[in-house]
């Protein structure tokens, strides 16, 4: 998840294209923190088996 | 007796009654309202006495209107209103004016109520302390520096303020339910598809919901029964349901309750023991109680993140200030209009979906797992639902928390919207502060009428949600 993060910041200018919106200073320590910690709760997704119609 | 001690049912009869006419009360609403709660965004005064006189005459006229006919309603500004100003409590749209009105709106007209006023929310519904509004939190009474939740802030906030008689809220991640909580009032996130969301302005619109945000539960029937049913500009809706929802003979007994005890241990300490509490009262009621785990703590908020973030970077697309909303200086710039025009909490939000959908078609990404999650959450509760009735949980892990608190309150809220299932926040108990508890009881698909009628049970023999806050 580290390297996600890394990624956030390092592609931030990507996904602001993306989004057609500017962030500034404030917002990028912001959101990129915000990212990580969103990233690291998103680890347990990651803990559920693969589910079939029946569950 | 003033209109804001009375509940919107209660009100509707004196009308029909003609103990009082309906512009009377919306002279009595104008004069006593004063915006303490910052919970509205727009009051339409002038509308609501042209209205009001209208309503009048077709009652003179002894012509057929609801029970709710004459009574103030206030809305969330994210619900279209024609020729209102509806902002979403964004600067993107401060100045936006609807040409059409959502289809709970037109319903709630035909049935005779009288709009007074637009609500604060969190800009766009996306937040849940209402402090993302472009025009500033909301209070709540029952402590200042506490927040009212959100993102229906200012429909919660108004009615505990007594400066609404009936609200509208919507919900997509525990919008209504957690700040009904915080605010001690009752408020419903119906099944999906229940009510249109034709008008509704929403981010992910495969959670969202309109439900209603009320004084008691018996409003929220009522309303609920206006505002439901199949719209043809809203093929999700469901045909042919049934809309008596209240059974005065219901009772208890026999009820077969699964209390989220994961849920109960997981919360406060003065919400653990309110939360019992109203578990007790079921039962001396003589419903059925068994305490189970519903595994889905762990996964419902990052399922809910990513998903709902996914959902808005389409839906948030529309807004460029080109056709409409905010313009820059230099108005042909969308990136300019949309820099300025959004805030920081919408900002993140579309950009973690942006960041989810670029590689979601990866074998392991966190799109798919976030989809393989709802799946996994969706079999949990149909477990449960074959055995109970309902299940009954904390409304929020906390009472209402200070705006520096960033604990995730709406934990036990996001589930039902991922998977579409009813759920009621009604009041059952105070901390030793005065904060109020509330309790979530949550239905299997299309058990709206179930989980109304036990919240209606309970508030037969509690008077919880009769309490006001100790400002009056």
């Amino acid at each position: 998840m580290d390297k996600q993060h890394s990624e956030i910041l390092n592609n931030i200018n990507e996904l602001e294209d993306i989004c057609k919106f500017k962030l500034n200073e404030e917002e990028k320590i912001y959101i990129s923190t915000t990212f990580n910690q969103i990233l690291k709760n998103c680890e347990n997704l990651y803990k559920i088996p693969l589910q079939t119609e029946k569950g | 007796m003033s209109i804001f001690n009375m509940t919107a049912l209660e009100i509707g009869s004196k009308i029909k009654n003609k103990e009082i006419g309906c512009v009377e009360v919306v002279k009595q609403f104008f004069k006593e309202v004063s915006n303490k709660s910052n919970g509205y965004i727009t009051f339409t005064e002038e509308y609501a006495y042209k209205r009001a006189n209208e309503i009048q005459e077709k009652l003179y006229m002894g012509e057929h209107l609801s029970p709710l006919a004459g009574v103030p309603i206030s809305i969330k500004d994210n619900i279209c209103t024609k020729g209102i100003t509806t902002t979403a409590a964004s600067k993107m749209l401060e100045n936006f004016v609807p040409q059409y009105s959502a289809t709970v709106f037109e319903r709630l007209e035909d049935a005779g109520t009288i709009l007074v006023g637009k609500l604060n929310m969190d800009e766009f519904a996306m937040g849940g302390t209402g402090e993302t509004s472009f025009f500033g939190a909301c209070k709540n009474p029952w402590d200042n520096s506490k927040s009212t939740g959100g993102s229906s802030s200012g429909s919660a906030s108004t009615l505990a303020y007594r400066e609404a008689i009936l609200t509208l809220g919507s919900d997509t991640g525990g919008s209504i339910r957690q700040p009904s909580s915080f605010c001690s009032v009752t408020g419903m996130k119906p099944t999906y598809g229940l009510v249109s969301r034709y008008g509704l302005i929403g981010f992910a619109p495969r959670f969202d919901q309109i439900g209603p945000i009320t004084k008691d539960v018996l409003d929220c029937a009522k309303t609920l029964e206006i505002i439901c049913g199949y719209d043809e500009n809203d093929n999700t809706t469901i045909k042919n349901i049934n809309k008596n929802f209240i059974d005065e003979s219901f009772i208890l007994k026999g009820l077969k309750v699964g209390v989220c005890r994961n849920f109960i241990e997981y919360s406060d300490e003065e919400v653990r023991k309110e939360v019992y509490n109203a578990v007790e009262i079921l039962e001396k009621s003589g419903a059925n109680i068994e305490y189970i785990d519903v595994d889905c703590i762990d996964y419902s908020i990052p399922t809910y993140q990513v998903l709902s973030g996914a959902m808005s970077v389409s839906n948030m697309a529309r807004y460029d200030g080109l056709k409409y909303g905010y313009k820059s200086s230099n108005a042909q710039d969308i990136v300019q209009n949309r820099t300025d025009g959004f805030g920081t909490e919408v900002k993140k939000r579309i950009m973690f979906g942006a960041f989810v959908l670029r590689d979601k078609d990866d074998e392991n990404s966190l799109y798919k797992q976030a989809i393989n999650a709802q799946y996994y959450i969706k079999y949990q509760f149909k477990k449960v639902f074959e055995k109970y009735d309902i299940l009954l949980a904390p409304t929020t892990p906390k009472t209402a928390v200070s705006f520096e608190d960033k604990t995730e309150t709406d934990i036990f809220l996001t589930s039902t919207n991922i998977i579409g299932i009813p759920s009621i926040s009604i009041p059952c108990g105070f901390t030793k502060n005065n904060m109020p508890v509330g309790v979530q009881f949550m239905g299997d698909y299309l058990r709206d009428g179930l989980i109304l009628n036990v919240a209606r049970a309970f508030q037969k023999i509690t008077d919880f949600h009769l309490k006001s806050p100790n400002i009056f």
